[in-house]
């Protein structure tokens, strides 16, 4: 924890409370006397069990945390969600001109001489009430199309992985900004005392075993303090880095040794009198917690039979994304603020139908799982769930086209995501796109107003979370963001 | 109990900084008075500016208050403010109105004025509405020395000024620290190393008055000066070993980081240090040296991901360039001015491209996929090459030999080219003839299907089909000698376009082989193919795979069949293959793909035509243009091909290719570092409209932001005369900036406490004559890099202990008045540094690539998405000495942080940092328990301990304890580590197992002298005293 910023902290408080001109009350005083505030733990980790910023959340909050199923690569939209029937007749006709519209196009297609429109090989059926389309790819999504919120009219700036991936976690396609979980941190704080408040795992996709990679940037807090970062949970070696003890030192030992520190930091701090030792020593017995909180969490073995039915068979594996979304249930019951998995894998420039398989399996069951698992729970309304990816696919092929099999290259004017949870209307088919998949019709969803509407979910003003930084104040939606009201309930 | 006193103290210490006015950072308040620059422009800035500001696109209703003239101006009849005459302010009538119409700023604008801020905006009108330029764009005046009262505290000018302050807010400046958390503390910020024993005891035996400055004089002429220097430095230029977006290749910038800690070691001085790295290549007659510095601006990320646009990241770059040069040299952020004029700072879009045109005149592409070395390390264009006598003289003697051989071949190229064009004109009319084959037998290896020939020959599949097959054919020829073989695939009887059997009709051949049998069944030759070319493959199944097929890689060429015809690949024999009387050819075709892949329907023919392969239709066009009418590259071509054909050229010219390849990887060997290098005709350069790469708008020239002083008339117009005006004397930013940045390193604030930002919405200096009394200092001792720090660590205010009162903690929580001396944890590579330092382990070897520690397994690899064994996807962890180099020497790989530095907050340098955050979280306390640096570490100590410690424990705990902290053990301390010992040694002694695995941690090997059981206690011990949070600090 560090003082400067600490004092910013309470100045923010103090702004507030100047503002609401009726100077401190007791139940904020009450808060900021918390004696938690400088002895526990949060984001990056700190943040205390209270720790966020002060009038945050702005507004009574629908969700309490998110779980962010993130997509890397970009999944092709119209071989999942959006449903284009009349391409068929189209296939291998040359995208015409009226829709392309000069859009640009990356370095990869750019030189075909044409563009081939390549229908999706898949079939696609209306399920549930709300009737909505999806692919035979996604059976188990299709059981839950009540419960989710479909988005088709996302779209982005960005062309390439990188800037687009840091696009839709950071809201800038350059390098130096917080990511969302970041924000969450920074401005919610921690509900819970031994855990961080943001945690990221990873899984690899079995469509396309070597893809794009991922980059800590994803996880971080930018020009916000680093305490806020993201901790990832690994699959091989300890979970939290450095979390287990070396070999041949016992519990005791290691009890012993943090006695030992514990009682010589606080000689120290009686001499010195700064308040940041009595952190220091704090953050030690939080360690300490966590050696024990975390190998809890990731141990499955008291998880029921019925867990792994739920999640499928992938779901005992560590390091799958089945088994990311039952940690990411234990991380919600644990409330951990901010949960997001990363499925690297969707990067489909090639023979679309013999990636998407492995892809689609890999997330079809879990996801659709941690959905009916966070019911039985009563956690469902609130928790926000997110599905996506960082821009969609070209309906035109990139390479040959054939009837079984197509490429598609990156495409950041439309694509798919879903929403379910705290929040959302469910049961929700939102915005369309031209019968090409390629230009939105109706609705469109930037990248920002979604940003803006995942925070308003969170009871967030996205316009009022702000840092200053450089002499301006930041947000995580640049000046930009609208609310989406059609997907709230 | 414990807790509950520190419980107490916190919520003392929190009320104390909630309820009372914690110190502002300006002048002090006299009662009444409002000042322009610290109360009011802030109220402007913040709640008026981004209507009524610099940016003129969004100004609203034609005013402005950024400007004396603007605030003053009238509009419609009436004015913003009357000096004297709030009432008649129109200002004052907005601000207070609470009609939704009338109110100023509008209900719905976030930042609004306080209350506070009304009353203060109305005085300051009534007070006759004086006008101050921003402070920061005003050139420093050496101010006088302020009066103080005690005059026997101040040791420096620097005294003057605090004390003054100090006095103003009645408060007294602490005692001076105690010569040991003295010595440590100035040798932790001088050197990054914490002192020895020996220092330690010199410096107390010496009792002179000069026996501090002689530490100063000595910390500062060690090697070790320029390393800490270097690091602030580097995270500045956000330097890096790796390219930083998507792959994130490796990328060599270490003789620029070497160049660095150089020229602080050599006191370079700041102006110098400044030029040589913005401009150095273009000083007259340019060292290497200089050029190497240039590096600065080419330590930024560089994309390489497929499918990237290259103007888009050619902008990225420049505009990069243009932000890190204004918030390094001058504190200013201009990139909002990057897509509209700045919202708070006289920073327009066209000044903020003005910059820009300064940077874009390098030759470099905006991505780069070709600069590819060996281990895929890359060095994207202008990069220079350094000497290397070794290498350059092997490259001289491979160049000679390689001309002779040259030579050699251009005789006999000349004598053959007479009979190109005949050779021509029998390839474009003489196409070869497939004979057919006879097959003598025809089998699958696994045994299931039968193969079966039909009358023409092609043979077909009946029956079960393996998951993945070989088939071997056996078959004799009329010819006697063949130079190329044709596999035709077909549709499988009765399908109309299904070729394979794998569900979707697809098939994959993985290899060719030929065998030549002699009649009596002796192998003959293994036939080899210098050229395969097919039917257009499926993506990513090019027929050339089948040359280079690679052991356990399922790869192959495939193709399809839209409408029935068959496909085919035509493998050409490298030599003429005779076939003698009788034999046989024996081919095996391998397909292992997964998924039956296997063909259904296939024939083999040969040909004895010596050119079997297809013309491309690109030399067939050309074939067919007269000699005399070829363009130089058609020329080229043909010929190039037609010598490919001639025995001689090739028997002459062989060994040439194995040669040039040589002669790339020794000269891949040669390091490289980027640099910058202007381009003969400068690029054009616009204001883009919006920020966008493809919008450009009006043109603009080189020129600095028009508030500020301009170049002088003969400078030249180009980053050269960009980096001299930043060190000119009428340069109003660059001294106080840098002295700013200096202060912040040891005093943990800035003077002004947003490093980053001297623009409107910055904070205001705390101490406004000292930032300039030492801006107009740095310039007068001639940008003098090591006389400043001597000047800072020479202050009496430097020298102040860091123990803090309940009182003045409540006062000044911050320590912007510096009552007191500054207590901050150590920056991550001094935390490890000194670790290695104490406990002997450290290298102390300079420069050079960089290395490879400890890092847990996986980091890379996790995020690398299958791209492992590719060099940058795996981290080869280094061996011996590269564990224990200073961490400024670590591999710094962008998109996967060195996780021993960003656990403690250092950056990812993918942008300019200028200050780091300084947190203090549960994972650093799990680093340094249980990394294996520091494990290996304590480890270490502990030996030392033990060695050089003495024979009793006190002695023994007490060397450890000085190694780390520099001062002896408190009696209350000592209790405390002997009885964990004891503990702990009773512990390690009844399971000595789990002692010697505790004391094997790490590379080094622990001394077997010592007892497992009793290091492995004592390394329990040091691992205590290195974990502890005053170690870990700079008190």
């Amino acid at each position: 924890m560090n003082l400067d910023h600490e004092h910013k902290l309470m100045l923010t408080r103090r702004q507030f409370f100047g503002k609401t001109a009726t100077g401190i009350g007791a139940a904020a005083l009450a808060s900021l006397l918390n004696p938690n505030l400088f002895g526990s733990v949060a984001g990056g980790l700190d943040s205390s069990a209270h720790g966020g910023l002060a009038g945050l959340p702005h507004f009574a909050p629908k969700a309490k945390r998110i779980i962010y199923l993130f997509q890397s690569g970009g999944p092709s939209q119209m071989d999942l969600f959006d449903y284009k029937p009349g391409l068929r007749e189209k296939y291998s006709e040359d995208l015409p001109d009226s829709i392309r519209q000069g859009q640009r196009l990356t370095g990869m297609t750019s030189n075909q001489k044409t563009f081939p429109v390549a229908p999706s090989i898949y079939k696609f059926k209306q399920h549930g009430k709300s009737g909505a389309w999806i692919s035979e790819m996604l059976p188990h999504t299709a059981k839950v199309a009540d419960d989710i919120c479909i988005i088709r009219s996302m779209h982005t700036e960005a062309i390439n992985h990188d800037p687009a991936i840091t696009f839709i976690q950071t809201g800038s396609q350059i390098a130096g900004r917080p990511c969302m979980g970041s924000w969450f941190s920074y401005g919610l704080g921690s509900e819970n005392k031994d855990l961080p408040a943001f945690i990221v795992m990873i899984s690899r996709g079995t469509g396309r075993k070597v893809d794009q990679p991922l980059y800590d940037r994803l996880w971080g807090s930018g020009f916000l303090p680093s305490r806020y970062q993201g901790v990832k949970f690994r699959s091989n070696g300890d979970p939290v880095l450095y979390l287990s003890d070396p070999p041949g030192l016992s519990g005791k030992a290691r009890r012993s040794m943090l006695d030992d520190i514990g009682k010589l930091n606080e000689i120290n701090l009686k001499a010195y009198g700064d308040p940041e030792i009595a952190t220091r020593i704090a953050q030690y017995e939080m360690a300490y917690k966590m050696q024990s909180s975390v190998p809890d969490l990731t141990d499955l073995s008291s998880e029921p039979e019925s867990t792994f039915e739920m999640y499928g068979p992938e779901s005992r594996t560590p390091g799958t994304y089945a088994y990311n979304c039952v940690l990411a249930r234990r991380l919600a019951e644990r409330d951990v603020r901010f949960i997001q998995l990363y499925h690297i894998g969707w990067d489909h420039h090639e023979s679309v139908p013999r990636q998407m398989p492995g892809q689609c399996s890999d997330t079809d069951q879990p996801s659709a799982a941690l959905i009916k698992d966070l019911k039985q729970r009563g956690m469902f309304d609130d928790t926000l769930i997110v599905w996506g990816g960082e821009f969609g696919r070209t309906v035109y092929t990139q390479g040959t086209l054939s009837k079984e099999s197509y490429g598609r290259d990156h495409h950041p004017r439309c694509f798919s995501m879903w929403l379910a949870g705290g929040g959302i209307k469910p049961g929700t088919v939102y915005g369309e796109t031209d019968d090409y998949s390629y230009n939105i019709t109706r609705d469109p969803v930037h990248v920002h107003d979604l940003n803006a509407t995942i925070l308003n979910c969170m009871g967030i003003d996205h316009t009022r979370m702000t840092f200053k930084y450089q002499g301006r104040h930041h947000r995580i939606t640049d000046v930009h963001g609208e609310l989406v009201k059609g997907i709230l309930a | 109990m414990r807790r509950l006193a520190v419980k107490f103290f916190v919520v003392n210490a929190l009320v104390a900084v909630v309820l009372t006015t914690s110190v502002e950072a300006q002048k002090p308040v006299s009662a009444g008075h409002v000042d322009f620059t610290r109360d009011i422009r802030p109220i402007l800035s913040d709640s008026c500016f981004h209507c009524h500001g610099p940016d003129e696109s969004t100004r609203k209703a034609k005013m402005r208050f950024d400007t004396k003239e603007g605030i003053l101006a009238e509009r419609r009849g009436r004015f913003p403010v009357v000096p004297g005459k709030p009432d008649d302010s129109e200002i004052v009538k907005r601000i207070f109105s609470n009609d939704p119409d009338e109110q100023m700023p509008p209900p719905d604008y976030a930042r609004q004025p306080t209350a506070k801020q009304k009353e203060q905006l109305k005085a300051w009108i009534a007070q006759g509405a004086p006008w101050e330029d921003h402070w920061a764009f005003e050139k420093p005046v050496r101010p006088e020395l302020p009066q103080v009262k005690n005059k026997k505290w101040p040791r420096n000018e620097i005294d003057h000024f605090i004390l003054e302050r100090l006095e103003a807010e009645k408060l007294k400046p602490s005692q001076e620290a105690d010569k040991a958390t003295l010595l440590r503390r100035v040798t932790l910020d001088l050197t990054g190393l914490p002192p020895t024993p020996e220092e330690i005891r010199a410096f107390q035996k010496d009792k002179s008055s000069k026996a501090y400055e002689r530490v100063v004089d000595r910390l500062l002429a060690s090697p070790r000066y320029g390393e800490r220097m270097a690091v602030d430095w580097l995270d500045l230029a956000r330097y890096a070993d790796t390219h930083g977006y998507q792959v994130d290749r490796e990328r060599i910038m270490w003789p620029w980081r070497d160049w660095v800690i150089k020229a602080f070691n050599d006191n370079m001085p700041f102006d110098q240090f400044t030029v040589e790295q913005l401009a150095g290549d273009l000083l007259p007659n340019a060292t290497l040296e200089q050029k190497i510095a240039t590096g600065f601006h080419r330590n930024q990320r560089i994309n390489m991901e497929g499918g990237s646009i290259a103007e888009e990241f050619f902008v990225e770059q420049v505009v990069d360039r243009v932000d890190t040069t204004a918030t390094v040299w001058m504190g200013l952020t201009v990139g909002c001015a990057r897509c509209h004029d700045h919202k708070y700072d006289p920073v327009s879009a066209k000044d903020f491209y003005s910059m820009y045109a300064f940077f874009n005149n390098i030759a470099e592409r905006g991505v780069d996929r070709e600069n590819v070395q060996r281990n895929n390390i890359v060095s994207t264009r202008p990069f220079l090459k350094l000497p290397a006598p070794e290498l350059e003289a092997k490259l001289a003697q491979l160049d000679e030999t390689i001309a002779a051989k040259q030579r050699v071949v251009d005789g006999i190229t000349a004598t053959l080219s007479k009979q190109q064009v005949a050779w021509e004109k029998q390839v474009l009319t003489n196409a070869p003839d497939w004979k057919n084959l006879t097959v003598i037998e025809a089998k699958a290896e696994s045994g299931k299907p039968v193969l079966k020939a039909s009358n023409e020959n092609s043979i077909v599949t009946e029956g079960e089909i393996a998951e993945a097959d070989t088939f071997v054919v056996v078959a004799q020829t009329e010819l006697t000698n063949i130079n190329g073989i044709r596999l035709e695939v077909l549709p499988i009887p009765g399908s109309t376009n299904q070729l394979g059997h794998s569900k979707d009709g697809t098939f994959v051949l993985n290899t060719l082989n030929l065998e030549v049998v002699a009649k009596a069944g002796k192998r003959l030759q293994s036939v080899e193919f210098s050229k395969v070319s097919g039917s257009a493959a499926r993506s990513g199944f090019a027929a050339t795979l089948l040359l280079r097929p690679r052991e356990n890689v399922i790869g192959g060429w495939s193709a399809e069949s839209k409408t029935g015809e068959p496909v085919d690949v035509i493998f050409e024999t490298k030599e003429s293959v005779s076939i003698p009387a009788g034999a046989t050819l024996k081919f095996k075709l391998t397909q292992n793909n997964p998924g039956k892949t296997q063909m259904g329907h296939f024939r083999l023919t040969a040909t004895d035509n010596d050119h079997p392969s297809p013309l491309s239709s690109a030399l067939t066009k050309i074939f067919k243009i007269p000699v005399e009418k070829r363009k130089v590259a058609e020329v080229k071509s043909a010929s190039d091909y037609f010598l490919s054909y001639q025995a001689e050229y090739r028997t002459a010219s062989e060994g040439m290719a194995q040669m040039n390849r040589e002669r790339k990887t020794l000269d891949d060997q040669i390091p490289r570092t980027m640099v910058m290098e202007e381009l003969d005709k400068p690029r054009d350069a616009f204001i883009l409209v919006r920020g966008a790469y493809d919008q450009p708008g009006e043109r603009v020239f080189p020129a600095v932001p028009a508030i500020l002083p301009q170049l002088e008339p003969d400078a030249p117009t180009n980053r050269l005369g960009l980096a001299q005006w930043l060190i000119s004397p009428e340069n109003p930013l660059t001294a106080r900036v840098t002295v700013n940045r200096f202060w912040a390193a040891y005093f943990g604030n800035g003077l002004v406490k947003t490093i980053e930002d001297f623009g409107m919405q910055g904070d205001l200096p705390s101490h406004p004559g000292l930032l300039d009394w030492l801006a107009t200092e740095f310039m007068r001792v001639g940008w003098d890099t090591k006389a400043m720090q001597k000047l800072l660590v020479m202050s009496a205010t430097y020298r102040q202990a860091s123990q803090v009162s309940e009182d003045l903690l409540e006062r000044d929580p911050e320590n912007i008045l510096l009552a007191r001396g500054s207590r901050m944890r150590l920056p991550a590579e001094m935390i490890r540094d000194q670790a290695l330092s104490f406990s002997g382990l450290i290298s102390e070897k300079m420069g050079g690539p960089s290395v490879k520690p400890y890092q847990p397994v996986g980091l890379w690899e996790e995020l690398a998405a299958g791209a492992e064994g590719t060099g940058f996807a795996t981290y080869e962890q280094g061996k011996g000495e590269d564990l224990y180099r200073r961490s400024l020497y670590t591999f710094w790989k962008r998109t996967v942080s060195p996780p021993a530095m960003s656990t403690f907050d250092a950056p990812t340098r993918e942008i300019c940092t200028v200050s780091r955050s300084r947190t203090s979280t549960p994972l650093q306390a799990l680093a340094l328990l249980n990394d294996v640096t520091y494990v290996e570490a304590a480890r270490s100590l502990a030996q030392r301990m033990l060695r050089e410690g003495g024979s009793s424990v006190e002695q023994r705990i007490r060397h450890g304890f000085i190694l780390a902290t520099a001062r002896e053990p408190k009696k209350a301390e000592m209790t405390i580590l002997k009885t964990g010992l004891e503990q702990r040694l009773a512990e390690m002694k009844s399971d000595r197992a789990a002692a010697e695995q505790l004391i094997s941690v790490g590379d080094s090997k622990a001394d077997d002298k010592l007892n497992a059981s009793e290091l492995a206690a004592y390394t329990t011990v040091a691992s205590v005293i290195l974990n502890l949070d005053e170690v870990i600090t700079k008190q």
